[in-house]
């Protein structure tokens, strides 16, 4: 197990310097304690989500209104997606971002740290309005997390609340990706060329990408909902001449990259995790680096087919459905080049491999049920109903939270200098992936027989696979509860961590001690062939 | 073993360009959202 340091220096200022609670963690400007407090954020807001998706699940588990009225059951689903996609997913990967790019590139700090701290706490107070529109008169919002208008302007005091909340998360998140950018670009150690950066690396430089180019388009769309709610404008207004339609193209032209943005950096730290475990290089390294980018690009082209059943012309049908099927084409020299990764590797099944290859098995599931709904006459049959939700929680939980739990298993212990104990973790993946698929897998087939989405009640045909729904939630319920006892009982307990804790793991942050000084490269590192994590210094 | 002293003019240099890269992304997106909602004004 080779240990050197590639670094000159690093030091544990915070230690040394007795920060107060206060000025480290509210004025921080490090990028591993912002880092922290981005996945501490992600954490609770991943809780708030689980829990108002149990609501959701206990009216679901048996047909007819039990427990919650039609109008709260409404925020529920609203809420959650609002909840999970900003709050959980975006936050938890911008966290990685913050205290693993650095790292693998060899520099000492994000290269805007003050940004970097407005950039995270932004975030809580976005998210306490966002919530307390539940206290409000009328409620919160209760029209899909899309929030298309009419609906969504007909809700009392939560709309404008709401949008303002948007707004932040959006403002946060492009100084989030400005942040990713300027530091890729600029404050890349010597000999760390672009296309030897860890895969980590690039899946997030082109995610920031996309967060540049959309999250204004959502910002621009929430703000003619506000002026037309408020200000008697008619952007989406039929009767003032408006049209309503018009804002779903919008919606989803943020939309379709937003899906994008939440799976890009599960595809990198996968990327990452995959070759350690198997004791091999990663299979193609530049065509993953084309295939992310590949994606990024069809992400913009291909919106509306969110909307075949809103209208359209044929050949507008047509195009959107063949350039949805293209996506299938970079996405399969992914899931190809993880395979051939494994293929004759030296394989060890340690927790956060096990999590990778559940994402690549799950989220294949996803990606082949999402060609279905990509096939206009389908799509036809499939859209609004429990096939869709089935869908996207194969992308988004078996694909985007896998890859979060992977990568926090996987750079646990660079982060804390602790092992975690790994019969423990086998259990939680166990455990996990019994109840994801009990949870998730019968709402297919519930979408094909028909059930719609988002309606409290339903057809008593559909009450068995429901029950079996709800009871995989219950069981997806307790495993935040497992993996934050893991955690914490891995920093009192857990064994003491070497540099390299994975014997075949290549790449910068490796190099650095366990945990990871609170300044690392002050000065930059001498970065020798062993130390990339693809390619050679000479070459 | 220990690397070269950087100058500290080099690293001033590369933060420089980096609030540079920062206010560039940053008027990108924000010439996004005016145009949009410009384009939504005056294409009516």
């Amino acid at each position: 197990m080779s240990t050197h340091t590639a670094t000159a220096d690093h030091h544990h200022d915070a230690h040394d310097h007795r920060q107060s609670f206060v000025d480290r963690w509210f004025f921080s400007t490090n990028h591993k304690d912002i880092g922290t407090l981005y996945l501490l954020f992600s954490f609770v807001m991943f809780i708030i989500g689980a829990a108002m998706s149990v609501v959701i699940r206990l009216e679901l588990a048996v047909p007819g209104l039990q427990h919650v009225s039609p109008h709260f059951f409404n925020q529920m689903t609203t809420m959650h997606a609002l909840v999970m996609i900003f709050g959980g997913v975006m936050p938890a990967f911008v966290g990685l971002a913050n205290w693993m790019i650095p790292l693998q590139i060899g520099a000492p700090d994000m290269a805007l740290p003050r940004m970097n701290n407005w950039s995270f706490w932004i975030l809580p107070f976005a998210f306490a309005m966002l919530l307390m529109t539940l206290f409000l008169p009328g409620g919160g919002p209760g029209g899909g997390w899309t929030l298309y208008p009419p609906l969504s302007l007909q809700f009392g005091q939560a709309t404008a609340f709401t949008i303002f909340a948007i707004h932040m998360m959006g403002i946060s998140s492009i100084m989030g990706a400005i942040n990713v950018i300027a530091t890729i670009l600029n404050m890349r150690a010597p000999g760390i060329d672009l296309l030897k950066m860890p895969i980590f690396c690039w899946t997030w430089l082109i995610t920031a990408f996309l967060l540049i180019a959309v999250m204004p388009v959502l910002a621009g769309a929430v703000t003619m909902l506000l002026t037309d709610k408020f200000f008697a404008t008619s952007f989406f207004n039929a009767a003032g001449g408006g049209d309503p339609v018009m804002y779903q193209h919008i919606f989803w032209f943020f939309g379709h990259p937003e899906v994008y943005i939440m799976i890009l950096p599960a595809f990198g730290v996968v990327s990452e995790i995959i070759p350690t475990f198997s004791r091999k290089p990663l299979f193609g390294y530049q065509a993953m680096v084309y295939a992310t980018a590949a994606i990024a690009f069809l992400s913009f082209i291909v919106w509306a087919h969110h909307m075949f059943t809103v209208g359209m012309p044929l050949g507008g049908e047509i195009y959107f459905m063949f350039a949805t099927m293209l996506i299938a084409i970079p996405t399969g020299v992914k899931v190809f080049n993880w395979v051939t990764t494994m293929w004759r590797g030296s394989i060890s099944f340690e927790a956060p491999m096990l999590w990778s290859i559940a994402f690549v098995i799950l989220f294949s599931i996803g990606g082949f049920s999402g060609l279905m709904l990509a096939i206009v006459p389908a799509d036809f049959q499939y859209h609004d109903t429990y096939f869709v939700v089935a869908h996207f929680h194969y992308v988004l939980v078996t694909g985007a939270l896998f890859g979060i739990i992977a990568a926090v298993y996987y750079w646990w212990p660079k982060w804390t200098g602790r092992m975690y104990n790994e019969t423990a973790a086998k259990f939680h993946f166990w455990w996990t992936m019994v109840f994801v698929n009990l949870l998730f897998f019968p709402q297919h087939f519930l979408g094909l027989a028909g059930m719609p989405r988002r309606i409290p009640d339903y057809n008593v045909v559909f009450a068995d696979w429901n029950l079996v729904s709800s009871i995989g939630a219950f069981g997806m319920f307790v495993t935040p509860f497992l993996m934050f006892g893991i955690l914490f009982h891995s920093l009192k307990k857990g064994a003491i961590a070497p540099a390299r804790p994975w014997e075949s793991a290549r790449g910068l942050e490796w190099t650095v001690p366990s945990p990871a000084p609170h300044h690392t490269f002050a000065t930059p590192p001498v970065i020798r062939d062993g130390d990339l994590a693809h390619g050679d210094v000479s070459h | 073993m220990s690397g070269p002293e950087r100058p500290t003019d080099e690293l001033a240099q590369r933060r420089r360009r980096a609030v540079r890269t920062a206010l560039v992304f940053g008027a990108i997106a924000l010439a996004i959202y005016i145009v949009f909602i410009l384009s939504g004004v005056i294409g009516r």
